[in-house]
């Protein structure tokens, strides 16, 4: 899909990018990743002639991109940022409709999409096409970013550390949605980023660069397993084994679990589950609010006073989370097992720590 | 708590204060010709307390609700007093000018004297003490700073103040105050017209290269740190040079001394505000805007105008505001080397030392400039994308 043949790009004496070649598959993300000023944001930008490369060749779909005009390709290949560059004078709806404006489609095609695309990204079109970017909270804002790039549907997308500019969670969120998304489009995208589990999350193939060359290019699982060299080793850490786990996604391993209503008389929770320590509780909704020991029935009279409540984004994980995260969140509570909720917060199971273990034997194996 | 009762509108406050002194002071005085001295006196003096005592009375009510800082309806009904204050004493200065022009000689005149000038002043203090805190309600922010100044302008239609010697040099000049006036509002039209155009264009390549950026804001600021006096003086001789040296130019009515080197010196003082804006308005813009905007595809041309254009031109045009008002003030001046205006009031009136000819050009130039910053305002407020936070006002 892109092939870059011996692609070196210099500023007077000094070499950004040397002699890169690297061939990237249709449907797969690319993560190029390097420490700063490895050459891997020159590297994005000059597939879409953002930069012009010094020499070396660039092809896209078998077609040499210097033969087409600069602003044909790019309208053909989705661009997504950092700082995100909405347009601050434009409502979001405006933002998305850039692209497709600019190929000239029908204003009602341009509006369909427009839905189609606030949906795929999980906001709201009724609320948010109308409102300005100054409005969006940072999230909001990145994923914006990600439907303008996506808004005329182009086969390729580059994307410039897209979910570097917002707090954790959010970014956690936007990487399950990127995930969730990717695996709907199919797209061909090439991602820069310096954060090395954002790499190993999203990524079908890494490229490590180093000072403008390539120094691996493989699988995550291969680069986490069999380093070539002594940088992409360090670059790497030692928690090697660790960072595997935020390969595997927990929906493999959620398992039912007992949990009452809020409103079930005390006297059948027993009946529930008679061996279990800890009880999920949830409301008629299903939506998990907290959980109940079983040592404090006695003193009891309803579940309502039992209950120890919590906020399901402190207490539980989502389904979308991988192993890495449910690990790490048992380890920070103590805890043996951790409830799972969808993304509005109905209760789906559990995941245990035995679950974890028994898991990364197999991907050892 | 305690505190909070006596921090009043600390500007409020001192305007409805001045306003209070001012009313003991000399409002009118008479003189026995044009330009003779004459006798002070305030405004209780010609007119007996009661009439006088209103204004005194509103004064306190300023006062008492400088000290309200909560709640809009407060606000307008101080900028509403304010206001009748303003009204007030017009009309009372009127009445009195007319009293003490009863069985007064032909020649007599009666000017305005300090009291007068400190009430008025005082007033738009709290006008504009007033205004600021109506940010949220433009209809009232706007009916609160004009509705005064709109009803003396209908009593000077009616004559009211026909007594008064401003007015009486105006209707001796009827026709030719029109005529000046016009002419002062084309010499600030044409300039600020040509001005915007040039300084947007030199502002722009300013933003664009390197090399023109210095030269560009080296002249511009030069020329803006030139007496104004001196810019009009210079620009006579090269000019008249010219116009000898290329009879075509005379034709067209390039000469030494008039409207041209009054246009172009307006001009050039009309550019720095301009070309300045131009060029923050157009470096302040984000660099990730503009690079998202070429790498979705977009030309040069439809980066500009669909970005930096709009983007941009909010604060383009406060240079614009600010050239146009300062042109109307700078364009008094133009009268000295023959281009008229309203200036030429003004320096007839210095050349015959009588104050209330100066009054007559100056008083409308004032609230000309008041006109355009208005008018400015509006169009920079409307030309402020929404999704801008905080806009420029």
């Amino acid at each position: 899909m892109i092939r870059l043949e011996k692609v070196t790009k210099r500023y007077g004496d000094t070499v950004a990018v040397n002699e890169l070649s690297i061939e990237i598959n249709a449907g797969e993300v690319c993560v190029l990743i390097g420490p700063s000023g490895c050459g891997k944001t020159t590297t994005l930008r000059m597939i879409n002639r953002l930069i012009e490369p010094t020499s070396g060749r660039i092809f896209v779909d078998g077609r040499e991109i210097r033969t087409a005009k600069p602003e044909q390709l790019r309208r053909s290949i989705g661009y997504a940022i950092q700082s995100v560059g909405l347009f601050p004078h434009m409502t979001v709806a405006a933002n998305i409709a850039i692209v497709p404006e600019l190929l000239h489609w029908e204003k009602s095609r341009v509006s369909r999409r427009i839905e189609e695309l606030l949906a795929l990204v999980g906001l709201n079109s009724v609320e948010h096409a109308s409102k300005y970017p100054n409005q969006l909270s940072g999230g909001e804002a990145q994923r914006i970013g990600v439907a303008r790039a996506l808004a005329a549907d182009p086969p390729i997308l580059l994307m410039d550390e897209p979910f570097g500019a917002v707090d954790p969670l959010t970014r956690e969120r936007l990487q399950a949605q990127f995930i969730r998304i990717q695996q709907e489009l199919k797209k061909t995208i090439i991602l820069v980023t310096h954060d090395l589990d954002e790499a190993i999350r999203l990524a079908d193939r890494i490229a490590i660069m180093e000072s403008g060359k390539l120094v691996q290019y493989d699988t995550p699982e291969a680069i986490l397993a069999k380093p070539v060299n002594k940088f992409v080793h360090d670059f790497v850490g030692t928690d090697r084994a660790l960072k595997r786990l935020s390969r595997i996604s927990i929906k493999g391993i959620v398992k039912h679990s007992p949990s009452v209503s809020i409103n079930t008389p005390i006297k059948e929770v027993y009946s529930v589950c008679k061996q279990c320590r800890w009880i999920w509780v949830v409301d008629d909704d299903q939506r998990l609010i907290g959980w109940i020991d079983r040592a404090s029935l006695p003193e009891a009279s309803s579940i309502k006073e039992a209950v120890v409540q919590g906020n399901p984004d402190e207490i539980a994980v989502a389904n979308s989370a991988t192993l890495r995260e449910a690990l790490s969140r048992m380890l920070g509570q103590g805890l043996k097992s951790i409830p799972v909720v969808d993304d509005i917060g109905h209760l789906l199971g559990e995941v245990a720590l035995s679950d974890i273990e028994a898991a990364t034997a197999e991907t050892e194996a | 708590m305690i505190r909070r009762a006596v921090t009043g509108d600390s500007v409020a406050v001192t305007g409805a204060v001045i306003g209070l002194i001012s009313f003991w002071l000399g409002w009118l005085t008479l003189k026995s010709s044009r330009i003779s001295g004459g006798m002070s006196l305030s405004l209780y003096e010609i007119l007996d307390w009661i009439i006088p005592s209103v204004i005194l009375g509103l004064w306190l009510i300023c006062f008492a609700l400088s000290f309200i800082r909560k709640g809009k309806s407060s606000v307008v009904v101080l900028g509403t007093v304010a206001n009748l204050i303003l009204v007030l004493s017009f009309v009372f200065t009127g009445l009195a000018a007319t009293r003490l022009l009863e069985g007064a000689l032909p020649y007599a005149r009666v000017s305005l004297g300090i009291g007068f000038w400190m009430t008025c002043a005082a007033s738009y203090i709290v006008i504009f003490a007033a205004r600021q805190r109506l940010d949220n309600s433009p209809v009232w922010r706007n009916l609160i700073s004009w509705a005064g100044l709109v009803v003396l302008l209908s009593l000077l239609v009616t004559g009211w103040f026909k007594d008064l010697s401003v007015v009486q040099e105006f209707t001796g000049r009827e026709e030719r105050f029109v005529q000046e006036l016009v002419h002062h509002i084309f010499l600030v039209g044409i300039s600020v017209t040509v001005g915007t155009v040039l300084g947007i264009m030199l502002g722009i390549w300013a933003t664009r290269s390197r090399r023109a950026e210095r030269p560009i804001f080296f002249i511009t600021n030069i020329t803006q740190t030139i007496p104004s006096l001196a810019l009009f003086g210079l620009l006579i001789a090269p000019l008249s040079a010219l116009s000898f040296a290329y009879p075509v130019l005379r034709e067209i009515g390039v000469r030494g001394v008039g409207d041209t080197p009054a246009i172009i010196a307006l001009i050039i003082y009309s550019l720095l505000p301009i070309v300045r804006n131009t060029y923050v308005g157009l470096r302040q813009l984000d660099i990730a805007v503009i690079d998202a905007g070429i790498g979705m595809g977009m030309s040069r041309t439809q980066v500009f105008l669909k970005i930096e254009a709009p983007l941009a031109a909010p604060l383009v045009l406060e240079g614009v505001r600010t050239a146009s008002v300062q042109s109307v003030g700078l364009a008094a001046v133009a009268a000295l080397i023959g281009a008229g205006g309203l200036g030429w009031f003004i320096f007839q009136g210095l050349g015959q030392a009588a104050a209330d000819l100066i009054l007559l050009g100056a008083i409308p130039i004032i609230i000309l400039a008041l006109i355009v910053d208005t008018v400015m305002r509006t169009i920079v407020r409307l030309a402020t994308p929404k999704g801008l936070a905080g806009g420029n006002q």
